[in-house]
């Protein structure tokens, strides 16, 4: 019985040690990594056609992130902080014609003119005890934009601290409808039902151009912004399996002229969608969403370069970001 | 009262279920393991087919990466990119993911022996293969040194075609020690198959037959090769003999390769290498304990290391190339410039020292270019690397 123990105490005591030293092997190599990423994410910035080194970079990202032994490391939050900071101070560069698009966490955009700058669907990441984005750095952002328009009431999308701290500061928060109701004046979600409408922000120089579009049953606003004389972004939130709404889409393009196409990564449809909208460029949102998705479902960036690279047929160009990149867009 | 069927007619509905649940699943695996189409890259609920996938994408992705940033004494950014995502694929619990790690390796293979036929002209090139595995040309010679296939037997990383492309090409195969990280039965017999002479410890392989040369555990030995003089000195791997080749290629310079050596009673004479021979290469596994004593003894001009990367052995045992670079910069007090290789890759050393071109890096002695060969140049007087006089 003796023998027993010990041999299994043993046994137990390698296990221990080996995963010991397999875990503190892969903090040095994923801290390694990051560090090369974002020094070649710097030196090859998103452009139409992606340098060979970007493309590494993102592979690399993309597997540091979809080995679940990462999530929540103290590298992973050094990166995506440091990105975060990049994008902070990036957000005060003045923008003298056309439109600025920085990429956020899973779907966040914010888009900046020479007279407005709007965020979409900004959020955290994370958990609310540990989000990826710190609380401090969301609220210098919030600071730097006039406008937040929300997709649709999924948390992956819409964050109600993010929401106030627009609302705080005396900016209006455009919701779903339902989303948020009597929460605060300023954060306002729409009451029409399957309706197109528009809302005008005069002092921002744009017009917010709601499409009611779902994510299955869910309201997701499709929000077209016009950046008056700048040029029109589309961000269509996680617009997903509804037939009925594919049919309108079709015709988005007789109605609006759409300069940038930002779609979900992983949208039902979208070579149609992109049809339908009839972009000038496209960038793709919602790659690499961690917290509770399994692996399968953390879409990588080369996923996304195989998938633009199949619709090359349909000749727009297309951008790749992520987190914190910005992208200069002129008509 | 409830009736239970017996044992027999259990178990063989059992077995039954078991059939149909395997029929069911296994189309349906297999269905999920590559995507729909091109266009719908779809890996939902199936982790392993999309990691498979990645693999296969980033595999290639690498070796582009690699062939258009070679191998430098200062890597830049790129490079180290390369090097670390390659690390990362290799760190994986399942690294060849549907053999696109073999794919992989046996490319970097296919560059190597495409470029391994054009002419040398001056100095040397050195190709760095699996393990501590390399082999050095000049324009006189080629030998391989501690050529393994890695891999399991019955699938071995390099295969066997390969194997005899590169024995065709090389003139001897040196083995420094018995552990079979350095040293391969099957490719021994194939060189000395081939005629071509295998030097290799005593005890090892005794019914191998051909040119061959055994050393002798704890003597020095010099040996005579076309176009180099071999010095084998008497290191040791723990007790186990583990010959320190010093390679002399007549004016082309000087290359050491210290085999598996780890032994802290054979830092004594270490320690006084450089004061035999003027080490151009060394050529060291990255992981020795006595890495800065070592290359303190040898004081070579560059040092390459090896050995990255073995994937025989477990997870945190297989030394990344990432591991490598920190090592080196933490002895950058040494003024050693390093290099870090990957499979199938050269690096040409001696090759751009323009003719009668001195470089006086080297401090009290200056190193002098003449028709393609390095000389010594001491006192006024002009020496081969290997110390003998010319003028």
């Amino acid at each position: 019985m003796k023998h027993l123990i010990l041999t299994l105490s043993i046994c137990l005591g390698t296990a221990v040690c080996v995963t010991a030293q397999k875990s503190e092997y892969k903090l040095g190599q994923a801290e390694t990594a990051f560090t090369a990423i974002d020094e070649i994410l710097r030196a090859y910035r998103p452009a139409t056609e992606i340098p060979l080194p970007r493309e590494m970079a993102l592979m690399s990202l993309d597997q540091l992130l979809h080995d679940t032994d990462n999530d929540n490391t103290e590298p992973f939050y050094s990166f995506i902080n440091n990105r975060m900071l990049q994008l902070l101070t990036d957000l005060d560069r003045k923008v003298d014609k056309g439109l600025r698009i920085y990429k956020l966490y899973n779907d966040g955009f914010i888009v900046k003119s020479p007279k407005a700058t709007i965020a979409i669907d900004l959020i955290p990441g994370g958990s609310a005890a540990k989000p990826f984005i710190t609380d401090s750095i969301v609220y210098e952002i919030a600071g730097r934009c006039d406008a937040l328009f929300i997709s649709h009431e999924h948390a992956d999308h819409a964050n109600l601290n993010i929401a106030k701290s627009f609302a705080a500061r005396g900016k209006r928060v455009i919701a779903p409808k339902g989303l948020w109701v009597g929460v605060d004046p300023l954060i306002q979600p729409m009451e029409l039902e399957n309706q197109e409408f528009d809302v005008e922000f005069e002092e921002l120089d744009l017009t917010l151009h709601v499409l009611p579009g779902h994510q299955g049953d869910i309201y997701n606003n499709i929000n077209v912004v016009e950046f008056h004389n700048e040029g029109t972004v589309a961000q269509t939130g996680d617009q997903w399996g509804n037939a009925d709404d594919l049919m309108w889409i079709d015709r988005v393009h007789e109605k609006y002229d759409i300069d940038v196409l930002m779609p979900n990564c992983w949208i039902d449809q979208m070579r149609r969608v992109i049809r339908g909208f009839g972009p000038k460029l496209i960038i793709t949102g919602h790659e690499n969403e961690l917290g509770e998705h399994s692996i399968d479902h953390r879409e990588a960036y080369w996923m996304t370069i195989f998938k633009m690279d199949k619709m090359s047929d349909l000749n727009i160009p297309n951008v790749l970001m992520t987190w914190g990149e910005s992208y200069d867009y002129r008509k | 009262m409830k009736h239970f069927p017996s044992l027999p007619v259990r178990l063989l509905r059992m077995g039954i279920i078991g059939i149909l649940a395997v029929v069911t699943v296994l189309p349906v695996t297999a269905q999920r393991a590559q995507p729909s189409s091109d266009e719908d890259l779809e890996f939902w609920d199936s982790p392993s087919a999309y990691l498979n996938y990645q693999a296969k994408i980033a595999y290639p992705l690498i070796d582009r990466m690699l062939k258009a940033f070679p191998p430098a004494v200062e890597p830049d950014i790129n490079r180290r990119m390369a090097l670390i995502a390659l690390d990362q694929f290799l760190h994986d619990a399942d690294y060849d993911r549907r053999n696109a790690f073999g794919t992989f390796f046996n490319t970097r293979m296919a560059h190597m022996l495409e470029g391994i036929d054009n002419p040398l002209s001056t100095g040397i090139r050195i190709y760095k293969l699996y393990n501590s595995g390399f082999i050095i040309r000049t324009p006189e010679t080629t030998v391989a040194i501690d050529l393994v296939p890695g891999g399991m037997s019955n699938k071995p990383f390099l295969s066997d075609s390969a194997v005899s492309e590169i024995v065709r090409r090389c003139a001897a195969l040196i083995i420094t020690n018995t552990d079979k990280a350095h040293a391969n039965r099957s490719i021994a017999w194939t060189f000395a198959g081939e005629g071509k002479k295998v030097i290799l410890p005593e005890e090892l392989w005794t019914n191998l037959d051909g040119d061959i040369v055994r050393i002798g555990a704890d003597t020095e030995q010099t040996i005579d090769l076309a176009g180099m003089k071999l010095h084998l000195l008497p290191g040791h791997n723990g007790q186990t003999a583990n010959s320190i080749c010093v390679m002399d290629f007549n004016g082309r310079g000087v290359v050491a390769h210290t085999g598996a050596q780890d032994n802290e009673a054979d830092l004594e004479w270490i320690d006084r290498i450089h004061t035999r021979y003027d080490i151009d290469v060394l050529l060291s596994k990255t992981q020795s304990p006595d890495l800065e004593a070592i290359i303190t003894g040898f004081k070579p001009d560059t040092v390459i290391t090896c050995h990255e990367n073995e994937l025989e052995n477990t997870f945190d045992k297989r030394e990344s190339y990432w591991i490598t670079q920190k090592r080196m910069k933490n002895l950058a007090n040494l003024n050693v410039p390093n290099v870090i290789m990957t499979w199938g890759e050269a690096y040409d050393f001696g090759n751009s020292i323009a003719d009668t071109q001195e470089d006086t890096s080297t401090g009290t002695s200056k190193r002098i270019g003449r028709d393609g060969i390095l000389y010594i140049k001491r006192n006024g007087a002009i020496y081969t690397p290997a110390g003998i006089k010319v003028n």
